[in-house]
Parts: structure tokens; sequence; C-alpha cells
């Protein structure tokens, strides 16, 4: 019985049937971690595992014994670095968080922690979540389990690379542009990023708020479902939350396809940079849905020519915004050459930030400024609700839009980390449906020859999270 | 909301009166900013008490202290606050509102922003009449516009100890506030200091906030500028903002002494206004002089960003009406009630209404009592000497209006005289008990009863017919000598005038 192979799903199973006992799974995801960081070439995907996850585990299994059974007891999760466990370091992967141990739970982690669930460890990521390899981490890069000298791909790269180096049994991640979807991609599972306000944001620390949602990461569709129907709803921390009900996600059927709507984005198809094993693996995902009775249909979408544009002007005006708290006053790292506030600042934030994260801030604050750019943002954000109503209007005709998560497969370790533009364009599929609100889940749907997964992201309509995770349970039956 | 109707008032505007100065002349320009901490029971965007003082840093958490992942949650209480004070100050809400954020670093500011309203802010083209009549002269009022008010949150409180270290209390952090802004619409010291103890006056009534300018829950700036006219020739000097303003009398005192020190610095050197030129002062009470903090020779570039943590959010019809129910009757309203209600006198008017809790106490004597006049008497006299005197409010007397009522109306009926009734006050005063309940226990009620006079009156004939005799000789001065045995045998209880006829009526019986 190897553990770390096992589904959600299938661990809940074997811990109900008392096969296993948390304290198992726990130590085994803890011995495959301590023994891949012995080869050469360790994943890095957690930048800690907590010393007292198996405590918590004895505690779901004692409680098991006296007959709780709550949902997700005694099952562990990773958590990106950014997201909240009352009492454990929550870094965003920067130096100027260093030492900083949350006084409260997030929501999403609280709810999980509620359901019994028992948290391993935290995970690598880009700093701040801006990155699309966790190479912009300040305690350095994961590496993909599939090739180990290429990236998992970003932001939430540690949390894929755990999920898909059996180290974990599901992650959390976060997405602001596509951060979950990539490197799901990358690695070669299942990414949901949600619909704005299905997963409450309290306690997950900020990037570009109005595009910020937790997302998940695991290995098959009923893992994502079961996790989503016990995080989702209503959270009176978070007024952006929706009021909602999911938990019929918790027994997921299959979706009949027959007379199902999927729209293809012409515009992506068009892309100059689009890798033709991605556009092959793309296209016989397309056949595999007509096959299954589905219409598939190419539809012009002008506005997203727009969408990668109109994100980094929204996200990095959002992201100047809020990183601005981390000023060395109050928590984590603080450098004070003794010479007043405005130098305590500049020191702080010079030696905090990575280059990355600071050339995001500064375009973030000259996109801001009117007296620097005019109405950018204005523009921005009038474009985004451009993007919100066109794309709206195509999931009023369409179930489905249908496109791959990236133009290509992960790349190698180092290859674009000093292009910043190249590096920005991995997000070129997944920017829309965060601008747009709506939910998509990129599912593993084939391997180049190489042998590196191909993700293609199936997005639905605000809150059709049960549709699309149905019918990406159809394909995941089918295999 | 409608006007304040008030027909028998003249409104005027005197508009900016000129003044000279040497071969100049001026006018004065000021208009104001006043943030206004709300009492709301909990802070603006967290569930945290909103309350003064304290041990620092004990009222905080992760929302007010801006901790990683913290997200703001606007009290439905704050903006009902701020929705009533716009109405108390005749403004428009808006129907459809948001919150932005404005940035700027400073240590006790724990976002790196405020969260505020930019360009939709919830109250705007307000106005508040001042009253620039004497408290004994019938009102002149003046209109001085509202541009508009916003709803924000505090920051933090910084104590700076020179050469040490520097110390925040985040308590403040996050407490509501609404900012009123005005049009430049005062053109005197007198007129600006005017208006804020009148917007003071307004909110303390319908109790949106305790004002009070030392504790800072109420600041004040004001912006001030002169319109110089030279040999024909007309001059704008630069507005300077004056901050640090704790009383109504450094308002008075920071406005005149900074429209010397324009007039004294146009003459030096001629600087005049120019767009978006702009000195913060601060006011230093103890020097009382206005002192330089910061020059804006262009704007701050606030980069203000949609708050985009809390959705936008429209404000509905029913809401509005119940802000409206809560504003209630307003100062100047009341005044012009009581004056018509109770034929008071101006001056009696304005002493009375000077705290809407005397207000209110005084209205519930009135009320009970069948001589409203009477019982402004015994408040404005009595009442008032006890609170100044021990220095409390009408709240925390040993009375209630209750007994200002009774005793009011004892007089009146004649139950007691205006003598005694100083003394039940007295009694009443220390032992709290119901002036019914002391006329009683020391038997003090007049005897009105005539049949009951007639039998002491008939006594005292009979046991005194020497006086009898007397009267019969012609000595009328006997009727008063008995009257006074009548009073004295029925302990002074008898009605004086009732004794004096009966006395008279017996004795020309008798003859």
């Amino acid at each position: 019985m190897n553990i770390c192979k096992m589904s959600l799903v299938e661990l809940k199973k074997n811990l109900e049937s008392l096969a296993l006992s948390s304290v198992d799974i726990v130590r085994a995801y803890r011995e495959a971690c301590e023994a891949d960081n012995k080869t050469d070439k360790p994943l890095m995907g957690y930048i800690e595992m907590y010393a007292d996850a198996e405590d918590k585990a004895r505690l779901a299994d004692e409680a098991r014994a006296k007959g709780d059974t709550r949902p997700l007891l005694g099952l562990p999760f990773a958590v990106k670095d950014n997201i909240s466990i009352k009492g454990k370091e929550c870094t965003c992967g920067s130096r100027i968080l260093r030492g900083y141990v949350a006084p409260y739970n997030a929501t999403v982690t609280d709810r999980l922690i509620q359901a019994g669930a028992v948290p391993l460890g935290r995970t690598n990521m880009d700093e701040f979540a801006m990155g699309s390899s966790t190479e912009y981490s300040s305690y350095g890069p994961s590496r993909n389990p599939v090739d180990r000298d290429l990236t998992p791909g970003g932001s939430s790269g540690g949390s894929a690379a755990v999920v898909a180096g059996g180290q974990a049994p599901f992650a959390l991640g976060t997405e602001t542009g596509g951060s979950v979807r990539l490197p799901a991609s990358y690695c070669g599972i299942y990414g949901l990023k949600p619909t704005y306000g299905t997963l409450s944001r309290s306690g997950v620390v900020a990037f570009g708020s109005s595009l910020d949602q937790v997302g998940l990461l695991a290995r098959t569709v009923d893992d994502i479902a079961l996790v989503l129907s016990v995080m989702a709803g209503k959270d009176s921390l978070d007024d952006t939350s929706a009021e909602l009900d999911f938990s019929s996600l918790a027994t997921l059927e299959p979706l009949d396809l027959n007379g199902i709507k999927i729209a293809l984005p012409a515009q992506f198809a068009q892309t100059e940079g689009l890798d033709p094993e991605v556009g092959a693996v793309f296209a016989e995902a397309c056949d595999w849905f007509r096959s299954r009775g589905a219409t598939v249909e190419t539809v012009s979408i002008p506005v997203l020519d727009a969408a990668i544009g109109c994100y980094y002007v929204i996200a990095l005006a959002e992201a100047a915004s809020n990183l601005s708290r981390f000023d060395g006053i109050r928590y984590g790292m603080r450098k004070d050459p003794g010479a007043g506030y405005d130098e305590l600042y500049v020191a702080t934030r010079s030696d905090g930030f990575n280059a990355e994260v600071k050339r995001r801030i500064v375009i973030g604050n000259y996109v801001l400024s009117t007296h620097f750019s005019g109405d950018t943002y204005k523009k921005g954000m009038s474009v985004r609700a451009r993007i919100q109503k066109d794309i709206g209007d195509i999931l009023s005709k369409y179930d489905f839009i249908l496109c791959p998560t990236s133009p290509t497969t992960a790349f190698k370790l180092g290859q674009k980390v000093d292009d910043p533009l190249a590096m920005y364009l991995s997000d070129l599929y997944t920017t829309f449906v965060n601008l747009a609100r709506i939910p998509s889940l990129s599912v593993p749907m084939g391997k180049t020859k190489a042998g590196l997964p191909v993700g293609i992201q199936i997005c639905g309509a605000h809150f059709a999270e049960e549709k699309i995770l149905k019918a990406a349970k159809a394909w995941e039956a089918s295999r | 909301m409608s006007d304040i109707k008030m027909n028998h008032i003249q409104t005027f505007n005197p508009g900016a009166a000129v003044h000279t100065d040497g071969d100049l002349t001026y006018e004065v320009i000021i208009g104001s900013e006043i943030h206004c901490e709300l009492l709301t029971k909990s802070k603006a965007f967290c569930s945290c008490e909103n309350r003064y003082g304290g041990m620092p840093n004990t009222r905080v958490c992760p929302v007010c202290l801006g901790l990683p992942g913290a997200m703001p949650v606007v009290g439905k209480e704050y903006v009902e606050f701020g929705t009533v004070a716009g109405l108390a100050l005749d403004c428009k809400i808006a129907r459809f509102t948001k919150f932005d954020r404005k940035h700027y670093f400073y240590p006790d500011l724990v976002k790196g922003y405020q969260v505020t309203q930019n360009d939709l802010p919830l109250c705007s083209d307000g106005h508040v009449m001042i009253n620039l009549a004497r408290s004994d002269e019938s009102p002149r009022l003046k209109k001085v516009r509202i541009e508009r008010i916003h709803l924000e949150e505090d920051v933090g409180k910084s104590l700076h100890i020179e050469g040490a270290h520097s110390y925040i209390d985040y308590n403040r952090s996050g407490v509501p506030l609404i900012e009123i802004v005005t049009k430049p619409d005062m053109s005197s010291p007198e007129e600006a200091s005017l208006f804020m103890q009148t917007v003071r006056e307004i909110l303390r009534y319908i109790g949106v906030t305790d004002g009070n300018l030392e504790e800072g829950s109420m600041r004040c700036d004001a912006n001030v500028n002169l319109r110089i006219t030279e040999n024909g020739k007309h001059w704008s000097t630069p507005i300077s903002e004056i901050k640090n303003m704790n009383s109504f009398k450094a308002i008075r005192d920071a406005c005149t002494y900074e429209i010397g020190r324009q007039l004294r610095e146009f003459r030096q050197d001629r600087q005049v206004f120019s767009q978006g030129y702009k000195v913060t002062m601060g006011w230093d009470e103890s020097k009382g002089e206005t002192v330089i903090q910061r020059t804006k020779n262009s704007f701050i570039d606030y980069r203000f960003v949609v708050e985009p943590d809390i959705k936008p959010f429209h404000i509905s019809e029913s809401f509005i009406d119940r802000a409206l129910s809560r504003v209630g009757e307003r100062p100047a309203e009341k005044r012009e009630r009581f004056r018509r209600e109770y034929g008071l006198s101006d001056f009696d008017v304005n002493t009375l209404t000077t705290d809407r809790a005397l207000a209110d106490w005084f209205e519930q004597a009135a009320k009970a009592s069948k001589d409203p006049k009477k019982v402004a008497n015994w408040v404005l006299a009595e009442v008032l000497a006890i609170v100044n005197e021990r220095g409390i409010s009408v709240g925390e007397l040993p009375f209630g209006p209750a007994h200002i009522a009774g005793l009011v109306d004892a007089v009146a009926l004649g139950t007691i005289t205006s003598k005694q009734a100083k003394d039940v006050f007295a009694e009443i005063l220390a032992t709290g008990a119901m002036p019914d309940a002391i006329i009683k226990k020391h038997s003090m009620a007049q005897v009105s009863d005539e049949s009951v006079i007639e039998a002491i009156v008939d006594t005292v004939i009979a046991e005194n017919p020497a006086a009898i005799e007397d009267f019969r000789k012609g000595k009328t001065n006997v009727v008063g000598w008995l009257t006074g045995q009548v009073m004295k045998k029925s302990k002074g209880q008898a009605n004086p005038a009732s004794a004096s006829s009966l006395v008279q009526k017996k004795l020309a019986q008798l003859v």
C-alpha cells in the first residue's frame, strides 16, 4: 500500500475503514519528503513541514476512535506560504515577512481544520505570488517532479510540486492571474481557480485583491470537489465572499456532455508562441469532447487581446497598494539606519523585497499616480468591465470556454528568470479568467512526446464549479 | 431634508466684511475641515470596541492592525451614523457609494493607506445656519455651505520621545470618522469658531459624536486666506491650513493671528495665491502663534485606488428614513419650538438648549407641569445653580424633572407659598423625596377649606372678647391682629387671604 500515491478520497476511505491511521499517513509524507531532500535534486516544495503534524494526526485518530466522523478528519494538506495558520510563520516567500507568525487562521484553513484536516506544512512560492516559476522565492526555487531540471511553474509551484511529487494529497494555492492553474498544468495535476467570492480571502495575504482567489491542487477531480465542498461559502470576515451551498460536491457524477456547447477562443489559437505539441493535445481534447456529443466551436473574443495588459495594470496597482503595509514598523523584518522613518522604510523595503516585487510596486504606483500616468488605472478598470461583459455574454451562450492553460509546457530552471516579459507571457491564457472572475479548472489532458504534462482549462460561468468538475470527471472516467 | 422653518427670523448673508489696514482693504475667507469620531459601538471595519483611552494597544485585532491577510468589513452602524450626521447638516445622501484607499506612509497608519471615500462621498451639498446674534438677541442667521461629508478610518496615535523612542498606540486605529468639508463661507475668526461650535452642538445633539476637542474626538482645521485690495488692484494671499486647534478659543485666536501674519507677509513680499499652493500651519497655544509645518507646492500624490475588499453599496430609502427619524429635532428647531410653545425669551431658550440633556430635562418637567414658564424659571435659577456648582450634568442630579413640575404646581395651586417652595426644594435636594411627600410630612399644605378656617376664626373671636370690643369702638386695625391669631392657630397653614376675609366677615356680623 503506497500511501503517497493514494488520492485524498482513497485515503479517506482507508481512514474510515481503519485500514490506515492519520499518523501513518502524516509519517509517510514526512518520510517521503525527508528521503527526497537527500537526493541530488530535491523538490524543495516545502518551506517548512510542521513539527506538530503528527501530534495533530494522533488527536484525529483518537477522535475517530471516539466516533468523530468529520469529512476531512485526519487528512493532511499543504498550504501555500501566503495563507495564515494560527501560530505558524506566514512569509509569502519573502525576506520582509521572515519571522512573522500569524496570530489567526485564514477562513479557508480554519474551515479545513474545523473539518478535521491536519496542516502538514507550508509550501514554496514566488515572493508575494509574483512570478510563474517559484524562482522568485527568497528560499530558492522548487523543482518539477516530472523533470527535476524544470520549474514546477508558479507562483503556487511548491504546492503543485508536493502534490504531484507524492508529498501531500492536496494543497492550497492562490491565484491572481493563473498561479494555481499554471503549476498544475506544468506538474500534471488538477488545479482549480474558483469563482471570485467562492472562497473567503480573509487571512490570505493580498496581491491583487479584486483578482485574488484561493485555489486547490490535487491529483483527482473528486479530491478537489471534496475539499471545495468543505471550504466554500459566505464568510462574515470577507465582504466579497458569496452565499453558496456546495455540499452536493461531496458526491460528484460525471457530466453527460451530449448537447453541451463549448467555445474555443480564436485569439488563443493564433498565439505566436503556442507550442505545437500543446496545440496537438488541445486538438485531441476538443475531439474527445466532440466524440461525447458536445458542440465545439471557435469563437472570436477580441477583448482577450487586451486581457494581459489590463491584468498587469489592475493587478500591479492593487499590489502596490496591498504591499504598502510591509514597512518594518509592526511585524516582519526591520532595517533601521537610525535616521528617521523615511530611511527606515527605504532600508527595510529595499532589502526586504526582491527585484521582481520592487519592479511591480514601482509599476503599480506609476499606474495609480494620475500625476505620472494620467488615467491608466481608470482605463484599465473600464477595459476590465468590458472583458467581464464579453466573457459573460459568451458564457450565456456556451457552457464552457476551453483553451490550453499555458502556451508551453514547463520551462527550464533559469530560462526566464532574467526576462520578466517572457515570464509575464506565461499568464497569456490565464488572466482573463481572473479579470472576468469566473471559475476555471486546469485538467492534465495529455503529454508531449518528451512526457511533459499539458493542462487544458475548462472555464465556466460564475459559480459553475460543479458543472466544470463534472465535465472533468467525465474526461477522467474515460482514461 | 427641508430647511429649518423659522419664518420670523431674518436670514441674512452679510457677505465678507471689508476691513481696512492702513492703505489697503481686505476680506477674510475661511473654510473648514472637521474630523469627527463617531460614537458607534465598534470600530469602522472590525468588531473591536470603539472607546477612548485605555491601556495602549489593547483594543486591536488583525483588521485594525492591518496584519497580512486581514480584510475590512463595513459596520452597518458606521454608515448609519454617517448618514444621520449628513441629514442633520442638511446634506444629500448618496444612493450608491464606495470606499477608496488613500496612500501615504506614516508609522501610525497600519496599512500604508487610509480607507476613505474619494469621489463618491456619502453626503454632499449641505449647510449649517450659524447664529451671529448675542444670546439675548433674536437670531441673526448666516448660512455656511457644506461641500461634502465622507467616511474614513482614524489612525493610531504616535508619541515621540525626543532622543529616545517613538511609541504608537493603535487603539484609535480604525475608529470611525466623518470628515466634514465646507465651502469658504466664513468671513471672520468669530464666524469660524461659531460654525465649529454649531456643528459640534448639532452632532452632539443627535448623539453621533461626543465632540471632545481636547481628547481629539473632534478635530477642526481652518483654511484661511485674504483677498486684499490695494490701489484698486486685487490680491489673494496663499491659503494656510491651520491644524492643532483644540478649543473654540484656539480657533478664534489662531485665525486672528493668521490673518495678521498674512497681512504682514503680504506687506513684506507680496506673495500671492497660486493654484495648489497651500501651507500647513500648526497652532502653538503656548506661544499664541501659528507655526509652519509643511508647504505643499504641488499636490500630494495619494494614489487613490478603489478599495477592492469592500463591495460598492447602495443606500436604500428605508435606511435613509430610519436615519432621518434618528436625527430628530435639531437645536435651532428646538429653540424655535420652545419660544413658540412655552413663550420663553431668547435668553431663556438659548440657555435651556445649550445641552440636549438639559433641554430634554426641562421639557419633561414642562410637560408634566401646568406652568412651563415657571418651570423654566426654576430650571434656569435653582436647578442650573446646582448643576454648575457641582459640575455635574442634569442626569446626575439627585432629583428628576417630575420633582420640579410637582413643586411648581404646588405653588400654582396655592398648596404652598413661594417661600415654602424654597424650603421644599432644599429638602428635595437633600433627600430626593417628592414634593408632595415633603409637604405632607411637614403638614405644610395651606388650608383653603373655608369651613375649617371659619371654625378657627370663630374660636379666635370667642377667645378674644377685648379685641371685639375694640373693633366695636372703631379700631379697625384689630382685623390684622385677629388674622394673625388665626394664622398662628392654624400653624401657618390657613390660606392668609381666606383667613383675612373671614375675620372681616365675622366682625361685620358682630357689629
